[in-house]
């Protein structure tokens, strides 16, 4: 066996009866994998959680706001031992073209304090955090060990993994694969099977350093209170995003895009983030940042109907592993949904073992969790956003189309008479050939997906 | 026969940006350095070939303790961790010695990673141990215990260590991937922790004053204007000499020629 083996795509089959060394294997020990590590660790069951980097956290790929709501349920007042850089108290939602920017902008106290809203926090600390919870649980985390290919009993049931280490094999009643967006478990054990391919965006990030009071001042807050700020119409073209989030001494910008849109204009994706840190609307809050990190990483954007089947016989999967990422325009939320899934992944996992069921009649109440919560629930509402957010009319035609028609309310023209505003949207509109009917029909679609 | 890898836990660095001269601390990452790493293979293998019982041990904080525990899946039959703050490496080097001495007996060999700073150095005085320190190569043959070295123009140095030693590897190999069941089983253990008193400063320093060198008092020079009398004095204008380039053609050479420099300018003293 190779040292360093990549991802297996053939299952191994075991023919004698699997020796069971654990009630659960957990693969990755992002959010996902440590909620449902932790949940098996808690019901007094054995579980190991293997990780591929050499501790839980070391891929620091992430923008990133974390929603805690949903900890609320795993871990009794998580705020006060949370790694949070800030507590976002302000959200903006940028909507630019290249020298123009309209932004909306809102802020609340009410989330600077508990039970809180969202924080931003680097993921280096959030993962080692949640699986230290684990472990002292009584999990066990198993660092720089990958997950090479799935264990089965001649019947096709998962009973284990192979892991990349010498005598690598491992055997569970229960495997949770929350290996990543790519997950090669999922893909190994057929759950992608009809599945549209090619759905992911490609997230890039830069970190800049910047003194604690520069942040303070630039964004307009104090103390722990930090800012979102998602932009719409940052991309040059290419389907996707922008992001600027602050950290206690540093900021997060990047953009999220299309990668076939990326290959077809033959953009380096640091282009773009150059770009967008050169706008008039960011160069201000960014300059003098020194370059601590550059990062780039795939998203599972593509919602609901992309997403694997959640359930087989001794298999469940969850997090980006699962398509569990929430790309709707002003939401774009990932860590809460890993979490929320990998909690009741755990929970259904126990109660199988105590059924002595680990089929995948026995494994479905994970199903049943995930569509009442709002894991499932938000995802199944908002399946039809992707689409509208991604499209050219949302990605470039609107932002240009706002832009215009603000800058025309705002530019005093005398001594010529104020425009009306019709008058005026439907000049703005005739100049980026906006026709009504798919105004109007984007406007239903944002309704229905919304509403 | 007592081997004990001793790894270096990363604390924090000192990081100056090039451009404004600012300084600013950053926390290293945790886990065993490459050259740690490389350590704790030769000592597994060393212990192999003359029959030695393995240790590995780190001064560090308890999150040094998941270290201790990759190198216990991969073959280390102990694990220390040293919880004191050392203030200078010969501290750091008694902390080790006494913790390893406490709970396993005096050691045979002691192997580094080469990123130890003047600890090996101080410990091999400690324990009147040979050092053979940035070694490329460390191996057993015959019972023998031997390292290779680099040395300047890309020769090298083949040494024959006598034991006990104090040893320090350079980052050229990579260490055994512990197996499964061995990482599993290691998750669990607990580390022992020893907090050695280490004694501290031996050499007492005085008040910090500036430095004013004894006044030579010289005659005066004869002279009628008082700048020709400065000129005499300072030697301003007097010719001097270039820097002399010499190419010893081996290290005692060079020494000879330092010696002679230095006994020629007075430096020395009479050494007739």
């Amino acid at each position: 066996m190779a040292e360093h083996a990549g991802p297996g795509t053939r299952s191994a089959v075991i023919t004698a009866p699997p020796q069971r060394e654990v009630d659960v294997v957990v693969v990755g020990a992002g959010p996902a994998g440590s909620a449902a590590a932790l949940e098996v660790a808690r019901a007094g069951h054995s579980v190991v959680l293997l990780e591929r980097g050499p501790y839980p956290g070391a891929k620091n790929v992430y923008g990133g706001v974390v929603y805690g709501r949903v900890l609320d349920e795993l871990v009794p007042r998580w705020w006060e031992q949370m790694p949070v850089q800030r507590w976002v108290t302000r959200r903006s939602t940028m909507i630019m073209t290249p020298t123009q920017a309209l932004t909306v902008d809102f802020r609340t106290q009410a989330w600077g304090g508990p039970p809180y809203n969202g924080a931003t926090a680097h993921r280096s600390d959030l993962d080692g955090w949640l699986a230290g919870l684990a472990e002292k649980e009584g999990a066990v985390v198993v660092p720089s060990t990958v997950a090479t290919g799935l264990l089965r009993s001649a019947e096709g049931a998962v009973v284990g993994v192979r892991t990349d280490r010498p005598d690598g094999d491992l055997t569970a009643k229960v495997v949770i694969a929350c290996d990543g967006v790519n997950s090669f478990l999922a893909k190994e054990a057929g759950m992608f099977a009809g599945k549209p391919a090619g759905h992911v965006t490609l997230g890039v990030k830069e970190t800049l350093r910047l003194p604690r009071e520069v942040v303070d001042e630039r964004f307009g807050v104090t103390g722990r209170d930090g800012v979102d700020i998602e932009i719409l119409g940052c991309t040059g073209g290419i389907p996707g995003g922008g992001f600027l989030y602050t950290n206690l001494d540093s900021v997060s910008v990047g953009v999220v895009v299309d990668p076939h849109g990326l290959a077809a204009r033959k953009i380096r994706p640091e282009e773009l983030v150059a770009e967008l840190k050169r706008h008039p609307a960011v160069e201000p809050l960014v300059r003098g940042g020194e370059l601590l990190e550059y990062s780039a990483h795939l998203i599972p954007e593509g919602g609901y109907d992309t997403m694997p089947d959640l359930v087989g016989d001794g298999f469940l999967v969850a997090g980006d592993a699962a398509a569990m990422c929430l790309a709707a325009g002003i939401w774009l939320e990932g860590v809460n949904f890993a979490i929320g899934a990998g909690m009741y992944a755990g929970r259904a996992a126990v109660d199988a073992i105590r059924a002595k069921d680990t089929s995948k009649a026995g494994l479905a109440s994970y199903r049943r969790m995930l569509d009442e919560s709002f894991v499932l629930g938000d995802h199944r509402k908002l399946r039809r956003v992707p689409g509208l957010v991604l499209g050219q009319r949302v990605q470039q035609d609107y932002p240009a189309l706002l832009c215009d028609l603000a800058q025309g309310l705002f530019h005093v023209d005398n001594p010529r008479p104020k425009p009306g505003l019709f008058k005026l949207m439907r000049r703005v509109m005739k100049w980026h050939g906006i026709k009504a009917r798919d105004l109007l029909s984007d406007a239903l679609t944002g309704v229905r997906s919304f509403g | 026969m007592l081997v004990v890898a001793a790894l270096n836990w990363p604390g924090p660095r000192t990081v100056v940006d090039q451009l404004t001269g600012i300084v600013r601390t950053e926390e290293g990452r945790p886990g065993a350095s490459a050259a740690g790493l490389a350590a704790l293979e030769h000592v597994l293998r060393i212990a192999e070939a003359l029959g030695g019982r393995t240790v590995a041990v780190t001064i560090g904080p308890p999150q040094a303790d998941e270290m201790l525990r990759e190198a216990l899946a991969a073959g280390a039959e102990s694990a220390l961790r040293v919880e004191v703050d050392p203030t200078d490496d010969e501290a750091a080097a008694r902390a080790l010695l006494a913790a390893v001495a406490e709970h396993h007996g005096p050691p045979d060999v002691v192997v580094f990673g080469d990123d130890s700073d003047a600890i090996p150095g101080y410990l091999a005085a400690l324990t009147d141990a040979a050092q053979a320190l940035g070694l490329l190569e460390l191996k057993v043959e015959d019972a023998v215990l031997s390292g290779l070295r680099r040395l300047d123009k890309g020769r090298r140095e083949r040494l024959v260590i006598p034991l006990p030693a104090v040893c320090s590897v350079e980052p050229v190999i990579r260490p055994r991937r512990a197996g499964l069941p061995a990482m599993l089983a290691a998750r669990n253990t607990k580390i022992p922790v020893v907090r050695p008193v280490v004694p501290g400063w031996t050499v007492k320093a005085g008040p910090i004053r500036a430095y004013r060198p004894r006044a030579r008092i010289l005659p005066i020079p004869v002279a009628d204007q008082a700048r020709d009398r400065i000129v005499a004095l300072t030697k301003a204008l007097a010719a001097t000499g270039s820097a002399t380039v010499v190419t010893p053609p081996d290290a005692a050479a060079a020494a000879d020629l330092l010696l002679e420099y230095l006994s020629k300018h007075g430096y020395l003293g009479d050494t007739t």
